[in-house]
């Protein structure tokens, strides 16, 4: 539950070994480098080169693209090649892809214009008359094909014109048929029929024979076609399995020189040296030195990170096991600042707790944790991995609740057994346990709620911001009005003790009012002892009255209206029993046989309905409720220099 | 509401819902041919169906456009198919409007001396449908010709004034578009303050007087900024309904020397306060998205089924406008962003 430790590394060298250290950092995956401007010093300029492998690498994407090959990474230790052979290597092959996938491309365009005319010539089945019987004639022109219903209708118009149109099919769109002409009108007539956008079949080709013979005899022609894609497909299957391997090979290297050399942006240069600038997890900088011994005139040092230090080093959350999955929380929510507090491990007990709760049904959850742990081992979601840990949970306030696929007031022989049987299972539809249920929805939110703003008070101190950490609504000033207030009325409604006296009054409502009112004046005030930016960043501030009177109004309000938010957890437990009271009613109505699908769909369909809800609302509850009160999200991921092999394809 | 409007308005508005959106209309613009533009429509668009048999590696920028129009107008059939056409509705009215643009089409090619070519564009869903014999007018050949094809027919009243004489021996297009788009607007008025219930005549008379306005607008504006046109003449195809002008507005407006001084009038009207900054030198640009705008949100915000209709059939018109001035652009290499300039979106 922390932030992982950094430390600022120096690493100073001769230019002829840059290349072989920018290598061993790539490898280690241990250094988040930093911008050359945010280091610069006299004398020394950043490297701006043309990159001389993004050719080549391009050139590799291109090939592994056109057989289909996934980009991953291969042991390329094998590959002797240098960069210009790779290039050869790389060129004949695309040349060789592109020459069968062009041949590939026309069979394909041939298909489709066989199957085209195809497809028309079936509309001319109807004709039984040779093609070169109508098309030799010496007096007269005859063309083929369709014409649209709406222009048929208007050939009544021209029919004083000197033609005949045949046609021998229809469909709701087009009339197929063909037309014939003296040659004496043929012009005149040939621009008609192009004004009523008759579209001509080219029948040439096949003009020997009738419709019938000559559809058959297309069809064959179709069939050879089919044959010779499949002959070229298959000989891009041979090619991608024979070299796939090899590709691949040149791939790795190639990309691992050109991201390699892509970090040259992040060099300082003076004369015949090198300076780099980074940032590496403490634990890990004796092992991150020790790369460099082998290289001859590269000096490693490494300077420890103050919290006094101008830097702003790279976050890498530091988290256990169990909580890790929820860093995907944080994260989405923007990651803290490195002297800040990490807040996944919170988060994540908060959210497996209140899910738990919310979702409570042993049968459910251990699908859910089955189910999230699948996710997690094939496709390697975090989701899968939050889902599981959820599971856990829901079983055991599935247990808690005897509740099992919906079946109500299981593991009571348990709980007699260990002598809890008097109070578990809980029948959480009962009017006394509901009631309960929501009382303790409140107590987890006004806890949450207390935890948030202690949080707050203890970052406000560890920060020297005294405004924030004691005046503030989310400071000892909150901690005293809102706890002073709930543990009163707790009091009051319980053990019948009147707290609401004058003093108190004054001393829990009246007084942490006026300092949350005041929290910026009396922030700057005790903040005299800070430093100097700090005092010059705070005068910008003005302080308003009406922001604060309007400030105050909010405050108030959020107090309640977050605690009530809370309701919605035990809202959820008693909705999952009434859907599940539901779906028991509806098997109880189907029979014996029946019930079971009701019961399996049922199930499935509250399990993907309420565990949807259920982690939407609670990660609701945990941003706007708990992160609005103390986090801030202002910090840069650890990135560390690296070569990714899976991210080039498009 | 009856069983048969809720249908309509449900129809109406999952129509709507399936209109061709920004960035389709921007997919479409990088089309480099009518065949690419025409396999965008037929596999990208809600035009599929009515493009299904077409093969439109091969088609002609007319047929297209022609197929396009009949399936615009088929939704129109699909919508009105809910209830019985014995009472007279809005339908009859997109019929009539289509009658009145093809008359004043065939008005127009006799007096361009070339009526053999109106057979070409008639829309064959049209003659189906239409009360006059379009087939018939199709041989027309002289206005007389017409007028007569035309008698029994209220369009022989109105066009019989308009007959060439020997003192005036040329067709006043202008006048029969103004006394035939009048005719139709009067009609149309009855109609709405008869069938329909007070809510919605109110809602509809604003729709077409909106309608109305902005074709005055657009009239006065290509009037003074790109013609030469006399003031009379201008005041003879104004139609004189208003909607957000007045009548001394609309006539200060007609009143104008040039565009400049239109632009100053302009601003001191109702629509000026709408008008996003920098485009009043797109008055039929913005005119065209206000009409867009107001009907998309009558087809939101209303529940009555004429409302609705009308404010589909203006939507889905501006749309079959966009599509073609695509097509046309594309056919005719228009730069992509004049034709851009074009797309009316809201």
């Amino acid at each position: 539950m922390s932030i992982e430790k950094m430390s600022l590394v120096h690493i100073v060298g001769s230019m002829s070994n840059l290349d072989a250290t920018l290598m061993k950092c790539c490898e280690s995956e241990l250094i988040h480098l930093e911008n050359p401007s945010e280091f610069s010093a006299k004398g020394f300029h950043s490297l701006h080169e043309e990159n001389p492998y993004t050719e080549v690498l391009q050139l590799a994407v291109d090939v592994m693209n056109y057989l289909s090959i996934s980009p991953d990474y291969e042991d390329y230790s094998q590959i002797t090649l240098s960069k210009e052979e790779i290039k050869t290597y790389l060129t004949n092959l695309k040349t060789q892809v592109i020459q069968t996938n062009n041949q590939l491309a026309q069979s394909k365009d041939n298909l489709v214009k066989h199957q085209q005319i195809l497809e028309q010539l079936r509309h001319l089945q109807g004709l039984n008359l040779k093609f070169s019987d109508i098309l030799a004639s010496k007096s007269s022109v005859a063309h083929f094909g369709r014409l649209p219903v709406d222009s048929f209708l208007k050939l009544e118009y021209f029919s004083r014109n000197n033609f005949f149109f045949f046609d021998y099919d229809h469909d709701e769109q087009y009339y197929w048929g063909f037309y014939v002409v003296p040659n004496s009108n043929a012009k005149e007539v040939e621009q008609i029929f192009t004004s009523l956008y008759f579209e001509q079949i080219d029948v040439s080709e096949f003009a020997d024979d009738t419709p019938q013979v000559e559809v058959s005899l297309l069809e064959q022609n179709i069939s050879q076609i089919q044959e010779g894609i499949v002959g070229y497909e298959e000989s891009l299957q041979t090619l991608t399995k024979t070299e796939q391997r090899k590709i691949k090979q040149v791939y790795c290297k190639i990309k691992t020189l050109n991201d390699t050399f892509a970090y040259r942006s992040y060099v300082n240069a003076v004369d015949d040296r090198f300076f780099l600038q980074g940032f590496v997890p403490t634990a890990k900088v004796t092992e991150f030195i020790a790369l460099f011994d082998e290289i001859p005139q590269v000096i490693c040092e490494q300077e420890l990170v103050e919290k006094k230090s101008k830097c702003n080093p790279p976050v890498k959350l530091k988290t256990n096991w169990f909580f890790r999955p929820f860093e995907m929380f944080v994260k989405m929510y923007g990651l803290p600042s490195y002297h800040d507090f990490d807040p996944t491990s919170f988060i994540g007990f908060i959210y497996v707790v209140l899910f738990g709760i919310m979702f409570g049904d042993f049968g459910q959850g251990f699908l859910v944790t089955v189910g999230g742990a699948l996710v997690w081992k094939y496709k390697k979601m975090p989701l899968g991995a939050i889902m599981s840990r959820c599971g856990i949970s829901s079983m055991f306030f599935g247990f808690l609740y005897g509740s099992c696929f919906g079946f109500e007031g299981c593991f009571k022989p348990i709980f007699n057994a260990i002598g809890l049987g008097g109070i578990f299972p809980l029948h959480v539809l009962d009017p006394n346990t509901s009631t309960m249920l929501l009382i303790m929805s409140f107590g987890i939110g006004i806890v949450i709620i207390l935890t948030a703003i202690g949080i707050n008070t203890w970052l406000g101190f560890k920060k020297g911001d005294y405004g924030r950490a004691v005046f503030s609504n989310n400071g000892i000033a909150g901690i005293v009005f809102y706890g002073g207030i709930i543990l009163a009325a707790v009091l009051m409604l319980v053990l019948d003790i009147n707290l609401f006296h004058p003093i108190f009054i004054l001393v829990v409502v009246i007084l942490p009012l006026v300092l949350m009112f005041f929290h910026e004046p009396l922030g700057k005030w005790l903040g005299k002892k800070r430093k100097k930016y700090m005092q010059k960043k705070e005068e910008e501030e003005k302080f308003s009255a009406v922001n604060s009177a309007f400030e105050m109004f909010d405050v108030v309000l959020s107090y309640c209206t977050n605690t009530l938010s809370f309701l919605r957890v035990g809202g959820f437990i008693l909705s999952h029993a009434a859907l599940m009271l539901v779906v028991m009613t509806f098997a109880h109505m189907a029979g014996s046989f029946g019930s079971i699908f009701v019961i399996i769909l049922g199930n499935a369909f509250v399990m993907a309905l309420e565990g949807l809800i259920a982690g939407i609302q609670v990660l609701r509850l945990v941003y706007y409720e708990t992160f609005s009160r103390f986090y801030e999200s202002d910090g840069k991921e650890f990135n560390p220099a690296r070569v990714i092999f899976k991210s080039e394809k498009k | 509401m009856s069983n048969s409007n809720h249908a309509i308005v449900a129809k109406a508005r999952t129509m709507y819902g399936k209109r061709i959106t920004q960035k389709q209309y921007d997919e479409m613009l990088h089309c480099r041919t009518v065949a690419e533009v025409a396999t965008y429509l037929k596999t990208k668009t809600h035009f599929s169906e009515a493009l299904q048999e077409v093969d439109s590696s091969n088609i002609h920028r007319g047929h297209l456009e022609n197929l396009l129009r009949r399936a615009v107008f088929q939704d129109y059939v699909k919508l009105y198919s809910y209830i019985s056409n014995s009472e007279e509705n809005l339908f009859h009215y997109v019929v009539m409007k289509e009658e009145i643009s093809e008359i004043l089409r065939m008005i127009l090619l006799i007096k361009g001396n070339n009526p053999q070519e109106f057979i070409i564009d008639l829309p064959s869903y049209l003659v189906r449908r239409s009360h006059i014999d379009l087939m018939g007018m199709s041989k027309v050949t002289k206005f007389e010709d017409l007028v007569i094809l035309l008698g029994g027919t209220d369009y022989e009243v109105i066009l019989r004034k308009f007959q060439p004489t020997v003192e005036q021996p040329y067709i006043d297009y202008v006048g029969c578009e103004h006394a035939l788009y009048e005719y139709y607007y009067r009609k149309l008025f009855a109609m709405v303050r008869k069938n329909t219930s007070a809510y919605e005549a109110r809602q509809l008379k604003s729709l077409v007087r909106l309608q109305i306005e902005i074709l005055n607008l657009e009239r006065i504006y290509r009037a003074r900024s790109y013609l030469d046109v006399p003031k009379e003449e201008l005041v003879r195809s104004i139609f004189p309904y208003y909607y957000k002008l007045s009548a001394g507005q609309l006539e200060e407006l007609i009143a104008c020397k040039d565009q400049h001084a239109l632009n100053q009038i302009f601003s001191q009207t109702k629509y000026y306060k709408t008008l996003p900054e920098g485009s009043s030198n797109y008055i039929e640009d913005y005119t065209k998205r206000y009409l867009y705008h107001v009907c998309c949100k009558g087809l939101h915000f209303f529940y009555s089924a004429p409302v609705i209709f009308y404010s589909y059939y203006n939507i889905s018109q501006i749309e079959l406008k966009n599509v073609i001035n695509i097509i046309e652009g594309i056919r005719y290499q228009v730069s992509e962003q004049d034709i851009k300039q074009l797309i009316i979106q809201s």
